[in-house]
């Protein structure tokens, strides 16, 4: 095993470890559920249920949009669908959610079969159950994992990503805790669907999750899997940089990691796919890291999708007195969310509640130029450079220093002795600059049709004055036929008149 | 349970400039203590006398800027501009000299060019290199040793009046920095090995002044430690000029002075560790660091050995702010999952 | 004085084809100034500068004859824009050429349209379809937001509405 030691990047070390050993706990089935429909990236599924329905365990109520990057959704439980609306989603534009009031009796939709070894299957039909089971990136990403998993894109490479991006969020770690070998089934799966040779689990150096995940590997005593660990960095659990540790080669810049012959899949989703193949069991739950000071009794939570935060919070001991943000995802990509009442997703990997003392209120101060920004920052790009091309407004050269390929990490906000708020600039400026690109393509296809239809005008006045011109030439030069007849006429009229003569 | 709305990253480092510039005016004091030891107590007058006035200068310009006064005067690079002027000039200096080395540094090179963070040339340097050239009787006047050690009343003197109320008898050479007497008494045919058996000279430089070094060394590398610096400046600067004086020292070591002399004379080590490292001032990429501290390193090399003057950090600094900006534009680093450099 | 002369010419005729070479090879394009202008302009072509196309007020601008803050639809980021392309000090976009607007599109209310076809006559872009006496539509992927159509309805059926990029394919 290789060290690996990245040169930018944030040390965390003993934050992370703090939430390394939180116990896994299952909360209670809620008394009402509400299930967005937008869980994915791309295109919020259809609903199939309406009002009054009674729905089953695993049940599908969203249908993926035809021809369109979507995921199915499922039931979380059985009961009975109460409403159909649009709510706000955490981390989403609000959209459609269906919401359910259950029975209590949890009964399972019959229709799916449990295999006694998925890996008979072919892989079409297990790339079908992946798209049937609902299943999407369970890293925070939500990408469709039945489109990311495509034969055709010629990987040889999965990596499994059990290297928590952020600090303070040990879902994962917990998750390998419990069903190594389950995770491992599912890369197998993974495997097979894309014919790669190769499947690289990587895991934090110093998390409990290291020794279980290798015993599970040894147990497999599969030649193509292999462990590595990689170092306790912020962001090295992030897909680029994780590619980049692992197989020493980039993603290009706008492209994807199957571009290099790399798939890119969380454990977690990995464990969903093995879950519905040999248990019959759709995306329908996941474990969720609920931890922060603002928390009694930090826990990771195997909770069904569309359980209110707020349960989830009485699940670990309820608020301190000093509870102050409630972030969706790690401290230092999460979003903070303004109310409790909102449900979990299929993206919410950690519910961080920090307290007052974990949070630093301070006044920026003028960039020094320490370049600090610049040293930690996993896409080589010079924050303050940016900074100062954003502040005076040249877009066109914030576009040639690499914007788009900031990744809104929040490394440089961290180190910045300034207290600037890079990230937030820099999330503004990369809007104007689409907005500025969109503008730009707008402008050239307006001036191209503008400058087609004038052609066109153009065209059709000159074949109108074509035709004008030759009538007015056909009327002032009358046809040969009209001639003759007349000159007939004439020579008649002669020949009477010489008739009339000799009479 | 309702909470506020904020932006991520929620979780910020404990750095600051205020804890940067602490550090780096901790890592000046053995400098400071050296310096009054072996230069004598003007090093001490002139630092608090330039202290006082580089602070008061900084809320003025504040308060005449509308900036919020209190905010930024207390973050401490006022003082550390102070503290390098108070090193950089001799310590028998009237006051004025030193008011106006101040005054040039703190209103004209930092806040006419809007502020810390703002200014294109260390400001430090700019007050220097405008008395160096104003006020050449001064700052080319180093104390003898009886000078030194001649006591308050008599620094105090000078430092009111510009000259001193008694004069004293003073032995051999006066008035010159090893560098200068080096330089002086090249010109006059001595050889290297003449002059360093001198008593002005210690066991490695100049008497006294290598001890100075070794201070600002050691401030340096704690500074290092600390991460308010990185290495790139320091180590590109010092290595040029080794290097430098090593080609010309192995060429012809009768004539040319060793790298050791030229590493541990004149401000060398304070220089490369806390006035080229400036990092408002400097190159900011980790190429471009290297390049400019070379550039120093040359730059102060060549002045030294062909210039006018004995020591040229000063100008080897201000020359190499001007080319910083363009320096940080032509070595960008690649991009991830770009082919080519921006 | 007869070297010091030659010395000057050969000086000066040095540097002179130093610079010459030099501005050559820093030419970036072989952009004309009014396809530079061009570029900058947001094709609305909507005639609110009092020139019939984008290109025409380019030319105008070019020429001397129109000032920089005609063009309404672009705002004031295209007034700052051909300042710093031309050298000129930037300003707001003239009040008399209309007000700025954030991106927007026409649309027919197609229960009140009655099929003149008078819209789909001066759009500049084509992007209205139909037939005479059949309901017209907006095609919302090309409208420019010129409001030309407006004034020329006879049942007042079309307005304009703020563009949902989102909703652009």
């Amino acid at each position: 095993m290789s060290k690996l030691q990245p040169l930018w990047g944030i040390n965390f070390s003993r934050p992370a470890i703090e939430s390394g050993g939180l116990p896994l706990i299952t909360a209670p089935l809620p008394d009402q559920l509400v299930v967005p429909l937008n869980q994915n990236i791309g295109f919020a599924a259809r609903a199939l249920v309406t009002e009054g329905e009674q729905v089953l365990k695993g049940q599908p109520i969203g249908a993926i949009t035809e021809n369109k990057l979507s995921a199915q959704v499922h039931a979380p439980t059985s009961g009975t669908v109460t409403r159909l609306s649009v709510q706000p989603v955490p981390g989403q534009d609000p959209a459609l959610c269906i919401e359910i009031r259950a029975d209590g009796g949890d009964h399972a939709w019959p229709k799916y079969t449990q295999h006694k070894d998925p890996l008979k299957l072919s892989p079409t039909q297990l790339h079908e159950a992946v798209s049937e089971a609902g299943i999407v990136g369970l890293g925070g990403a939500m990408f469709p994992t039945g489109a990311k998993l495509n034969p055709k894109d010629g990987v040889n490479t999965l990596i499994l990503n059990g290297a928590e991006c952020e600090p303070r969020i040990s879902c994962d770690d917990s998750l390998m805790q419990d069903s190594a070998a389950t995770i491992l089934l599912g890369a197998q799966v993974m495997l097979r669907i894309l014919a790669a040779d190769k499947c690289v689990i990587a895991v934090k150096e110093h998390t409990p999750a290291a020794k279980p995940m290798a015993h599970a590997i040894q147990q497999l005593n599969d030649k193509r899997f292999s462990l590595v660990f990689v170092p306790a960095l912020y962001p090295a659990g992030g897909e680029r940089q994780l590619i980049e540790l692992l197989t020493n080669t980039e993603v290009p810049t706008g492209g994807l990691p199957k571009d290099i012959g790399v798939v890119c899949q969380n454990v977690a989703t990995a464990y969903a796919i093995a879950t519905f193949l040999s248990q019959g069991e759709p995306l329908i739950s996941r474990i969720i890291t609920v931890s922060g000071g603002g928390i009694k009794q930090p826990a990771n939570i195997m909770a069904r999708i569309g359980t209110p935060i707020s349960k989830l919070i009485e699940c670990a001991g309820g608020y301190t007195n000093t509870a102050s943000r409630l972030i969706m995802g790690g401290p230092m990509m999460g979003i903070a969310l303004a109310n409790d009442k909102l449900p979990v997703t299929k993206a919410c990997n950690s519910f961080y509640i920090a307290d007052t003392t974990e949070l630093s209120t301070t006044t920026e101060l003028p960039c020094i130029r320490c370049g600090d920004c610049a040293t930690v920052c996993p896409a080589h790009l010079m924050p303050q450079l940016l900074l100062q091309t954003k502040r005076t407004n040249d877009y066109s050269q914030l576009a040639t220093l690499g914007l788009p390929d900031c990744m809104e990490c929040g490394c440089c906000d961290y180190v910045c002795p300034s207290n600037i708020p890079l990230t937030l600039e820099f999330i503004s400026a990369k809007k104007t600059l689409r907005d500025i690109a969109f503008g730009k393509n707008r402008a050239s296809h307006a001036e191209q049709r503008f400058n087609a239809r004038n052609e066109r005008l153009e065209k059709q006045s000159e074949q109108r004055e074509r035709q004008l011109n030759q009538q007015i030439e056909a009327l002032e030069t009358p046809d040969t036929s009209t001639q003759n007849a007349l000159k007939e006429l004439l020579l008649r009229t002669e020949k009477n008149k010489h008739k009339d003569q000799k009479k | 349970m309702k909470f506020a709305h904020t932006a991520a990253p929620h979780w910020l480092g404990a750095n600051s400039v205020a804890i940067m510039m602490r550090r780096v005016l901790i890592a000046l004091l053995p400098t400071l203590a050296l310096s009054t030891w072996f230069l004598g107590v003007g090093i001490l007058i002139n630092t608090i006398f330039a202290c006082l006035l580089c602070w008061l200068l900084e809320v003025i310009a504040l308060y005449l800027r509308q900036r919020p006064v209190m905010m930024y005067a207390n973050d401490g690079s006022a003082l550390i501009t102070a503290l390098l002027i108070a090193l950089a000039i001799p310590p028998l200096m009237p006051w004025w000299v030193t008011a106006c080395a101040c005054l040039f540094a703190i209103v004209f090179a930092k806040h006419l060019y809007g502020g810390l963070g703002y200014n294109i040339f260390n400001p430090a340097m700019v007050g220097y290199v405008v008395v160096l050239i104003s006020f050449p009787e001064y700052l080319a006047k180093w104390p003898t040793p009886a000078e030194t050690t001649a006591g308050f009343m008599y620094t105090f003197d000078i430092f009111l009046h510009g000259r001193p109320s008694h004069e004293l008898i003073t032995d051999a050479l006066s008035g010159a920095t090893p560098l200068d007497n080096i330089k002086m008494q090249l010109i006059q045919m001595h050889t290297i090995n003449e002059i360093l058996n001198q008593n002005s000279f210690g066991w490695l430089a100049g008497r006294g002044w290598e001890w100075i070094n070794i201070a600002a060394l050691i401030g340096g590398l704690w500074l290092l430690a600390k991460k308010v610096i990185r290495w790139q400046i320091p180590f590109a600067m010092l290595a040029t000029m080794t290097l430098l004086y090593g080609i010309f020292y192995i060429n012809d070591s009768s004539t040319q002075p060793s790298p050791l002399i030229g590493l541990f004379s004149g401000g060398t080590m304070l220089a490369a560790f806390f006035v080229a490292t400036d990092p408002v001032s400097a190159a900011t990429s980790d190429r471009g660091r290297l390049i400019y501290g070379c550039g120093i390193g040359a730059l102060c090399y060549a002045i030294r050995t062909w210039g006018s003057y004995p020591d040229g950090i000063a100008f080897a600094v201000l020359l190499m702010n001007m080319a910083a900006p363009l320096i940080d534009r032509y070595t960008l680093p690649r991009i991830y999952g770009h082919k080519n450099k921006p | 004085m007869l070297t010091g002369i030659f010395i000057m010419a050969g000086l000066a005729g040095l540097i002179g084809t130093a610079l010459l070479l030099v501005t050559r090879s820093t030419q970036e394009t072989t952009e004309t100034p009014v396809q530079k202008i061009n570029a900058l302009l947001p094709q609305t072509q909507c005639a609110q500068c009092n020139y019939p196309g984008c290109l025409l007020y380019a030319k105008a601008i070019a020429d001397g004859t129109a000032d920089i803050d005609q063009c309404a639809p672009g705002g004031d980021a295209t007034v700052t824009a051909l300042a710093n392309l031309l050298g000129r000090s930037t300003r707001k976009v003239n009040p008399v050429y209309g007000k700025p607007q954030p991106l927007s599109v026409a649309v027919i209310n197609e229960a009140a349209c009655i099929g003149c076809v008078l819209c789909i006559d001066i759009c500049p872009v084509d992007a209205i379809v139909g037939a005479s006496r059949y309901t017209h539509t907006v095609i919302q992927k090309e409208c420019t937001g010129c409001e030309l159509c407006i004034p020329l309805c006879p049942v007042d059926c079309i307005e304009i509405v703020p563009l949902h990029r989102e909703h652009i394919p």
